[in-house]
């Protein structure tokens, strides 16, 4: 890093004799003259604070402390103690990864999508894995309610950090409880680890239960229909040549760098967390993902692993100013890069997915079933309902499923069977209509059950044999 | 006892019995009609010339023809545009129809008083009559006029001062300081809510009491740019500064610019979306900047920087803001100095090209950018406006915002009226010709 000029130093006391100390996290007079404006501010608004209580503090003593603090590196979001994300003012302590603006943009331009579409179900399921702060719920629900009112929003964000959790709750607590965020819908944290294996016994503590494990502990359902992420990205090389010594030194290594494999699976450490994502996302049958990347690179490797799984039906990576006009990437192969700056986000979708992102749904692989009488369709109002040719067209999991399926139709009325029923239930994903053509083949149910609350009555044990189980 | 030698009985009856004044018939005598007579003469003398210009009538005349037209239309079907239009003019015709009336009653009593032939009973009444519908005849012209004179389109805004020192050096800024606190006064003695968008003294920080070299101000009510409206230009300034060591006076300057405001409130009515509005803006010819880092972004950095660039490329004006910490504040607020910025240059543009033909005969310079519009004399005490012509000589009261300044503003407001009239009858005779 370059040394300030000494020209710059003195440019900068004689506007403030605190500015000097500023300049060397910021780098530059103009965003030094703005955090110590918010720096005072603070201060400001803390001594008033004080005040009110009948306490007082020497503002003076209290700026310089913060300045001092600043000049070390520490962030300012860790100072001041929130930061903005969106619309949200989320509150930040230390141990916790700040939000960061390029997330809340990938989010934020998802969440505007998705409030367009027509065909949302009545209620939407948003998964979150990595939460830290809860700020991508949180964003996500105020950028909901914002537009639409019909839809019943069902967030969940998942994390492995107990103090994360704390803080994800005293967010939702706070922006509730000021009104910020609509008294609507429902919003849970819990914890869990992404890269803990379902099916060997959790060692340890609740924070290293794998997430389909928790999601049944807590009687949650098991499908959803979004699922946002923003695990961490950094590769142990790059944590140390990329990241600036503010983040490296106060930010938790937990979230920016995933652990080392455990297996010698092949895969970088840096993209250790997304094939468990991807796994989860397929477990819950998410019709879209969203995950944050580093860069292109690892945006491209990204999604050759979602496009390997044959399980969506198209794949795009955003970058940081997604709806800026494109800029031209040629090493881009064969994936749809929006917008401008570095990638940040690969994008995957799937059956009513597309539609939500106003897509075209691709329908090569599906047919109409042919309805005798035209008013028939729109009397159930089941969308165009397609069967499979039960072809490549799914992943290898739905077929494990087809073995199950006389298991679950011997269970209908426990509980187990309205699962199936519900599932198919939510519009017509390709997935469901496979189960469906195994329980009456090429034929359409006009009465299927509404009462989705039946849904988590199942007990964990009759469950897990229910569950998609079958990853290789 | 009286004062005055004699007084004539119709006066005496009229002192008495004011209500039957119509029914009260009476002798006739020389002396009354001397009376009478003498009446005339000074109501003539008194009523100011209770005329419209006749190119102003002819345009009323128009408006009231379309007026009917259009309603004969609205009857037959409904039509959004003709519905508003009809309700636009009405007040015109309305103004119109009264001020017909009182202007037929007037000369059919005037013949009646000049006719020679008419009874002499019958001419005192018409005498008697004359005051008073010279009266109405005056208001209902001056109505006529006001409701001729278009109101500005933005006149129900709210609205953006923007105060920057002009020459003059640091007395300038001191002085660009005073008079935005004048202007703090003001609205807070009449209950406007002022807001400050941006505040920058000369060192680039926002403390107070530091010579300030750009400021915005925000005044957030209804009308706040018909009031401010006659505040644009440049302020002139004479005193001993407080910089001046050996006492001599000064003379500086500061520009004041008033531009319509577009926030939320108003935002409903005026129409982003419609081309022809002036605030419409194709998105796709803005530019936005915000500041990214450099490097790998995402998880790698946590920055700060939340400033926004918003550059119109047609026109090349730039928009920055960084006072906030939220990105979406800044863009918000961005976009909405934008709005306003192109919108007053849309607007000078297009009153440009009605100005140069109305300039050539009226020769009104224009506003907001032409010479000094008020000097301040600290030493004399005192406050002209150039324009209007008033002195104020309560100087302590104007800079602090008070009556004194609102007299000041009224008196251009009433100018600017006044040069509205001149310019209507200017292009009224030019499109006749």
């Amino acid at each position: 890093m370059p040394r300030i000029s000494t020209s710059a130093l003195r440019k900068a006391y004689a506007i403030d004799p605190l500015l000097p100390r500023l300049l060397s996290p910021c780098r530059d007079l103009r965003a030094a003259q703005n955090e110590l404006r918010w720096l005072r501010e603070h201060v400001g608004n803390v001594a008033e604070a004080r005040r009110a209580q009948g306490d007082t503090i020497s503002q003076s003593a209290f700026l310089h402390d913060l300045v001092k603090q600043r000049a070390s590196g520490k962030p300012l979001q860790y100072l001041v103690g929130t930061e903005f994300f969106g619309d949200l003012e989320i509150d930040c302590w230390p141990g916790v990864l700040i939000p960061r603006q390029d997330t809340a943009t990938a989010v934020q331009r998802l969440a505007r999508l998705v409030r367009k579409a027509h065909n949302s179900p009545s209620e939407l399921r948003v998964l979150d894995l990595c939460t830290g702060t809860g700020c991508i719920p949180l964003l996500f629900h105020h950028e909901l309610y914002a537009a639409r009112a019909d839809v019943e929003l069902r967030a969940l964000g998942i994390d492995i950090s107990e103090k994360a959790l704390q803080l994800a709750d005293h967010n939702l607590n706070r922006l509730r409880g000021d009104k910020t965020l609509a008294d609507k819908g429902s919003l849970h944290f819990l914890q869990a680890d992404v890269l803990a294996n379902p099916f060997v016994e959790a060692r340890g503590g609740p924070g290293h239960i794998a997430v389909s494990t928790a999601l049944r502990h807590a009687m949650l359902p098991h499908i959803w229909d979004i699922l946002i992420s923003n695990p961490p990205y950094i590769s142990p090389s790059a944590y140390w040549k990329t990241t600036t010594r503010s983040v490296r030194v106060f930010e938790p290594k937990l979230a920016l760098v995933p652990p080392p494999p455990t297996s010698n699976s092949g895969i970088a450490q840096g993209d250790s967390f997304y094939p468990p994502i991807l796994g989860i996302a397929n477990e819950v049958e998410a019709k879209i993902v969203l995950l944050e990347v580093a860069d292109l690179d690892q945006a491209l490797r990204v999604a050759r692993a979602a496009q390997a799984l044959h399980v969506f039906d198209g794949v795009e990576i955003w970058r940081e100013q997604p709806d800026e006009p494109d800029s031209p990437s040629p090493e881009a192969a064969g994936f749809h890069v929006l917008g401008q700056g570095n990638a940040r986000s690969v994008v995957c979708w799937r059956g009513t997915g597309a539609a939500w992102l106003g897509k075209r749904e691709r329908t090569s692989a599906y047919e109409d079933v042919a309805f005798p009488d035209p008013s028939c369709r729109a009397q159930f109002q089941i969308g165009p309902v397609r069967v499979s040719h039960q072809t490549e067209a799914f992943p290898y999991w739905v077929n494990n499923l087809n073995q199950e399926q006389l298991a679950v139709k011997h269970n209908v009325g426990r509980g187990v069977g309205t699962n199936a029923f519900s599932k198919q239930n939510r519009s017509g994903a390709p997935g469901r209509q496979g189960l469906d053509t195994t329980v009456a083949p090429a034929k359409v149910h006009p009465k299927v059950p509404k009462n989705r609350g039946l849904e988590i009555t199942a007990t964990p044990e009759t469950e897990r044999s229910e569950a998609p189980v079958g990853r290789p | 006892m009286l004062k005055t030698s004699w007084i004539c009985r119709s006066c005496l009856t009229r002192l008495a019995r004011p209500a039957f004044r119509g029914k009260v018939r009476l002798q006739s005598s020389g002396r009354r009609e001397a009376c009478s007579l003498q009446r005339v003469a000074h109501n003539a003398a008194a009523a100011a010339p209770a005329t419209v210009p006749p190119a102003l009538l002819t345009r009323a005349r128009g408006i009231a023809l379309e007026h009917k037209q259009l309603t004969e239309k609205l009857a037959d079907g409904f039509d959004t545009r003709a519905a508003k239009r009809v309700g636009e003019c009405g007040p015109i015709v309305n103004a119109l129809g009264e001020w017909e009336k009182a202007h037929e009653s007037a000369a059919e009593l005037m013949s009646l008083i000049q006719d020679p032939s008419s009874d002499a009973e019958l001419r005192e009444l018409a005498t008697d009559d004359l005051g008073a519908t010279r009266e109405q005849l005056q208001t209902a012209s001056q109505s006529l006029i006001t409701s001729l004179v278009p109101v500005h389109p933005f006149a129900h805004l709210p609205c953006l001062l923007e105060i920057r020192p002009g020459a003059g050096g640091s007395e300038a800024a001191i002085f660009a300081g005073d008079l935005l606190r004048m202007y703090q006064g003001f609205c807070n003695r009449n209950g406007f809510r002022a807001t400050l968008l941006k505040y920058e003294n000369t060192n680039g920080t926002q403390e107070a009491g530091v010579p300030l070299s750009e400021a915005i101000l925000e005044v957030d009510q209804e009308n706040a740019y018909g009031v401010f409206r006659c505040e644009a230009g440049v302020h002139r300034v004479q005193r001993v500064p407080a910089t001046e060591k050996s006492g001599r006076t000064h003379t500086s300057a500061a520009s004041v610019h008033v531009l319509p405001s577009l926030q939320e409130n108003s935002a409903a009515s005026e129409d982003f979306d419609n081309p022809e509005s002036d605030y419409y803006i194709n998105v796709k010819e803005v530019r936005l900047e915000v500041m990214r880092a450099g490097g790998a972004g995402g998880q790698h950095v946590n920055k700060t920087e939340s400033a926004v660039r918003l550059t119109h490329i047609p026109t090349n004006i730039v928009v920055s803001m960084q006072d906030s910490r939220s990105q979406i504040k800044n863009k918000e607020k961005a976009w909405a100095l934008l709005r306003a910025r192109i919108a007053q240059v849309r607007r000078e543009k297009r009153e440009e090209e009605m100005v140069a033909m109305r300039r050539s005969v009226v020769g009104v310079a224009k506003m907001g950018r032409g010479d000094k519009i008020r000097t301040y004399n600290y030493g004399q005490q005192r406050v002209t406006d150039h324009r209007s012509g008033t002195t104020v000589l309560n100087l302590d009261d104007v800079v602090a915002g008070g009556q004194a300044l609102e007299d000041i503003m009224e008196s251009v407001r009433t100018w600017l009226m006044e040069q509205d009239v001149e310019a209507l009858v200017a292009e009224e005779s030019e499109t006749k010709k």
